[in-house]
């Protein structure tokens, strides 16, 4: 099994990449490096967050699409985990779900995460009928 | 008294799941446990049976209510906290942050301390309420189903738990339990074959195969146990309960 973040060559192989490699890295790093000292106030937690929100609007569509891909692509920079709130939802179109998936591509690419939070049952229906459920691992 | 975090960033790994169904198994084997719902969507509730809006854990948090008070007793050895609909206001808390991480600990320290086992069934996100499970906590469990983005997800998880380890000075005890298996799958192979490299003595026995009945049961508000005693998910669920508490692990490449 390739323990690095390398594409597998091995065609038998059906996971493409190794998201846990930085485990076996960071133990290599901690055998060679001697331990920090660390003094750590409760208030260091906050950079522990390293999450960022987004809810989305009730109407999404090729009209809002660009600010919304600036939002994203901003939030995606700056956050190692993205969760989108889609409760709202009550009407998407395509171009919205082809940014949403491509986001989601993005996110695996720089080993970060995009969850999709509270589906709004509009959301899960056209998500659903593009087959895309597992795309976005709703 | 133990008090486990079930605990996964992403959703839909079976948290709510296990924490039902391994909280009920081992109460059938004797032993006294409390099963806290910490993810404010309150479907760990739902799925035991209890379906009325009330408050819990959230009314704990903000000291309006004891522990002691929250308490829903479902059988002789097991009993719920629920959620309550503040739980999501609280997540979202923006004054005295610096104080806010230890909650739960604080709660859970003054109660409890005649059960053996307390289950924390975590919400998918990784905000306040992650923050106040693993400072309550010293013990995790992490339901795992064998995908790609699960990895992926653990990768992201298992950094926020060494984040933690590094802050509080302390080492988690954690298993995984692979929950949803399908293996029929090639890929839940391979994905299962990686978790036994980077976690060779962290993963529990037995696993957890995806079946219609554990889709079904909550509907019911039953545990698997109860919904169809004699089920091979019911009969899983007994036996990583047994896994659980001898610390029973799996071995080798599947």
């Amino acid at each position: 099994m390739a323990k690095n973040n390398k594409t597998v060559s091995d065609e038998n192989n059906l996971i493409g990449y190794d998201p846990l490699a930085w485990m076996t890295e960071e133990l290599l790093e901690q055998e060679t490096v001697a331990e920090e000292e660390n003094t750590v106030s409760v208030q260091e937690l906050e950079v522990i967050k390293p999450s960022g929100s987004i809810k989305l609007e009730a109407v999404l569509n090729i009209q809002n699409v660009t600010p919304l891909h600036e939002k994203l692509k901003n939030s995606i920079g700056a956050n190692d985990l993205i969760e989108i709130e889609v409760s709202d939802v009550t009407s998407i179109d395509t171009t919205t779900l082809q940014l949403l998936v491509a986001l989601k591509k993005e996110s695996i690419k720089l080993q970060k995460i995009v969850i999709f939070i509270k589906p709004s049952p509009r959301f899960l229906e056209s998500a659903k009928l593009l087959g895309l459920l597992e795309i976005l691992d709703i | 008294m133990k008090v486990i975090a079930i605990i996964n960033q992403k959703g839909g790994v079976g948290k709510t799941t296990t924490s039902a169904n391994l909280g009920s198994a081992i109460a059938e084997l004797g032993k006294k446990v409390t099963i806290i719902d910490l993810d404010p969507q309150g479907h760990l509730a739902v799925s035991l049976g209890v379906r009325k809006n009330q408050s819990g854990i959230d009314e704990v948090l903000t000291g309006e209510k004891s522990i002691q008070q929250q308490i829903i007793s479902l059988s002789d050895n097991l009993q719920l906290i629920t959620s309550g609909l503040k739980l999501k206001e609280i997540e979202q808390l923006t004054e005295n942050r610096a104080h806010r991480g230890d909650l739960l600990k604080n709660a859970l320290h003054e109660s409890l301390q005649d059960q053996d086992y307390v289950f924390i069934d975590c919400p998918p996100s990784s905000g306040l309420l992650i923050v106040n499970a693993l400072f309550a906590t010293d013990e995790i469990v992490i339901p795992m189903t064998s995908d790609f983005l699960a990895l992926q997800g653990l990768s992201h998880l298992m950094g926020t738990i060494k984040k933690f380890e590094s802050l509080l000075k302390k080492q988690y005890v954690a298993w995984l339990v692979i929950s949803r298996y399908t293996p029929n799958r090639k890929i839940s192979k391979q994905v299962l074959n990686m978790l036994l490299t980077y976690f060779p003595k962290q993963i529990l026995a037995t696993t957890i195969k995806e079946t219609t009945l554990l889709a079904e049961c909550p509907s019911f508000g039953q545990s698997i146990l109860e919904y169809r005693s004699g089920s091979r998910s019911a009969k899983e669920f007994r036996k990583l309960a047994i896994d659980f508490m001898e610390g029973r692990i799996m071995y080798g490449k599947k």
